[in-house]
């Protein structure tokens, strides 16, 4: 097994694709990446949808921000009908995002540069905030809100712990998301 | 770790390794350089949690030196200022023993410097002092303050405590009287009556968010109430133990020196003693007019023919018996068949003494014989039989395997959900050579009988779907 994409294709050369796709030339997509549902799916400049990512637009519309990662076998989109007004506006990712392997995320919004760590699991309708991070295996419940430059930990729903602000910690977030952007655009493309 | 290190500073840590005060996690120097050529080598460098993103820098604390962090941190207090040098151990006697001393006379005292450890210190200093200026003869004091139980003298003292007898010369002298603490410097800490109103203020404020839980307040050396006070604590020791084999005394683990390293040094692995397993599709002849198996797609409802062959890396020959679940589980009850479940694989010796013809290659000629025989059929176009081996090598045998493949249809599919992958229960059993491996020590030819079962799973491939089957 490797790491590395197959072919992959600038933009929108999906295997099943039977959903709206709106993407840019920058925009880099896995020929094994999955995309269901007659909503909009919309893709920013300069995001990566890595392997096998599946993106469900059954329910509601996915926005997906500029820059953003989307890492292997990740799962965006409203997996179960939505039960109010904010569930149905569907997912919306922030610029930045970075979404790590086997993550679920139903929830309304992310916020600019948050990091998803890996088994993470966003329920339907929750809020997270910028320059977040939520932590391997934590899960967010549904309709829960975590506010900005928050990191929530542990298992299952996690402890929240809110980040000093001028530490220039949402910077160092920033940097290590970009430069993981990068890594993976010069690995896919070879420039 | 050495032991009188222990003993001085406890039993943690005492070099760089510390925890994360809020998720318990190792933490790591990392450089807070804004250029990235320099951060390996440069500072100002800061404890950080890979976990939690928690760092120093919510304390206020940066380093100038990545090295020796247990003493750079215990100079520090929460916020970043230094704490003072502790007293020296000021000779509180002198002072008269009534007055208390001066504030010239201890210039060295911090009155930031109020936690539990300087002000024990504090204490420790005057009271061992004002001991040994009441009574400076007692042998059981040392001039530390504590008690000396391996002088001879101080054994003859605690034995007359007992006996009730009178050992050497009887003190008589009248032994000065001591003071208590009189001041911050001695360790005195007068409690404040509004000291709790900055917590209550605080937990107004920030709230239950910000209080430390109690598993953290278990972790500090001194209970603190909120998240924000709590330091980062050097991990507790731990004993370092080897694994070695009961039977042959062979190091089958040795931890890593380092605390944060999870390698392990395994010496010996189960896979070289246990049959190597490999899976291969038998492509039907030209004459049947069968299209080849694709393990991409392997069509379903048709039975399938598949190649197992096991290989032996033991030096003995090894007679083995398979079993495997008449349906794979699953959504899908695939139908599998083993033709020839019980069989032999040959000895692993070196090709060397076989073409030589020595003493030990003999043992395992006549397996050599059956490799050219027990064929189930012809060269071409044969046919597996069910109880006879397809193909056998020196130490490799090869059977054929029947799966009948479950319809799978592509609406009800979910991922992965075709995958077939089949269950096999290994059973081994061979006579080992007790004198090859040295344990025989009359030198006669003993065997052992040696038995081990197992399971295991093989994977094939994807099965097609119905669709594509029957248009294929």
């Amino acid at each position: 097994m490797t790491a590395r994409p197959s072919p992959i294709s600038r933009s929108s050369t999906l295997k099943p694709s039977t959903s709206p796709l709106s993407t840019t030339p920058t925009t880099l997509i896995s020929a094994s990446a999955f995309c269901t549902g007659l909503h909009l799916i919309t893709l920013g400049s300069k995001t990566i949808v890595q392997l096998r990512a599946r993106l469900t637009s059954s329910y509601g519309p996915i926005a997906v921000g500029d820059g953003c990662i989307l890492s292997e076998r990740v799962s965006i989109g409203l997996l179960r009908p939505p039960e109010n007004e904010q569930e149905a506006k569907g997912v919306t990712l922030s610029a930045g995002v970075l979404i790590e392997t086997g993550a679920v995320v139903e929830g309304a919004s992310i916020g600019a540069y948050t990091i998803i760590e890996a088994g993470a699991k966003i329920g339907k309708g929750a809020v997270v905030g910028a320059n977040s991070k939520v932590c391997a295996g934590v899960e967010i419940g549904e309709g829960a809100i975590v506010e900005d430059d928050t990191v929530v930990f542990g298992s299952g729903w996690g402890e929240m712990r809110k980040e000093k602000k001028g530490l220039g910690l949402d910077g160092m977030r920033k940097v290590w998301v970009d430069s993981q952007a990068d890594t993976l655009r010069s690995m896919w493309t070879g420039k | 770790m050495p032991l009188s290190v222990i003993k001085s500073e406890g039993p943690r840590c005492s070099r760089n390794c510390f925890n994360c005060p809020i998720c318990t996690a190792p933490l790591a120097t990392s450089s807070l350089n804004p250029d990235p050529e320099k951060r390996a080598v440069s500072g100002p460098w800061v404890l950080s949690c890979g976990f939690c993103n928690w760092s120093t820098l919510e304390l206020g604390w940066q380093f100038e030196n990545k090295k020796n962090m247990h003493q750079q941190v215990a100079k520090l207090r929460n916020g970043g200022q230094s704490r003072f040098a502790r007293t020296p151990p000021t000779d509180f006697a002198k002072s008269g023993g009534s007055e208390p001393p001066s504030e010239t006379e201890t210039p060295f005292v911090s009155e930031l410097d109020d936690t539990p450890d300087a002000a024990f210190a504090s204490f420790r200093s005057f009271y061992s002092s004002q001991l040994s200026a009441s009574n400076p003869a007692d042998p059981l004091l040392t001039p530390s303050g504590g008690f000396n139980y391996s002088s001879p003298s101080s054994l003859a003292r605690i034995m007359s405590l007992y006996t009730g007898r009178s050992f050497g010369k009887k003190d008589t002298g009248k032994s000065s009287l001591m003071r208590e603490t009189s001041d911050f410097s001695e360790g005195l800490r007068i409690v404040d009556p509004t000291c709790d109103d900055e917590a209550i203020r605080k937990l107004r404020t920030e709230g239950w968010t910000r209080t430390a839980s109690v598993a953290q307040q278990a972790g500090q050396h001194h209970a603190s109430n909120f998240v924000a006070n709590l330091r980062p604590m050097p991990p507790l020791l731990r004993t370092k133990r080897s694994k070695r084999c009961r039977a042959c005394r062979h190091l089958l683990v040795k931890p890593e020196q380092k605390v944060q390293s999870t390698r392990f040094r395994i010496r010996l692995v189960a896979l070289n003693y246990i049959p190597t397993i490999s899976f291969k599709p038998l492509q039907p002849s030209p004459s049947t007019e069968l299209p080849p198996i694709d393990l991409k797609a392997i069509p379903p409802l048709r039975p399938s023919q598949f190649l197992l062959t096991l290989k032996n890396p033991l030096f003995d020959v090894v007679k083995v018996t398979l079993a495997t679940p008449v349906q794979a589980p699953g959504r899908y009850s695939h139908k599998v068949t083993i033709l020839c479940p019980e069989f032999e694989i040959g000895s692993n010796v070196d090709q060397w003494d076989e073409a030589l013809g020595d003493g030990k290659s003999q043992r395992s000629s006549k397996f050599l014989g059956l490799s050219k025989v027990e064929y189930a059929g012809g060269e071409s176009g044969r046919v597996a039989e069910a109880g006879k081996v397809w193909e056998k090598g020196r130490n490799w045998t090869t059977v054929v395997v029947e799966v009948v493949c479950a319809a799978i249809t592509e609406n009800e599919s979910e991922e992965d959900e075709d995958v077939l992958e089949i269950p096999v229960f290994v059973r081994m059993e061979w006579e080992a050579d007790l004198e090859r491996e040295g344990k025989d020590e009359a030198k006669t030819e003993r065997k052992e009988k040696r038995e081990l079962a197992y399971w295991t799973v093989v994977g094939v491939g994807r099965v097609g779907k119905l669709g594509a089957a029957s248009t294929s």
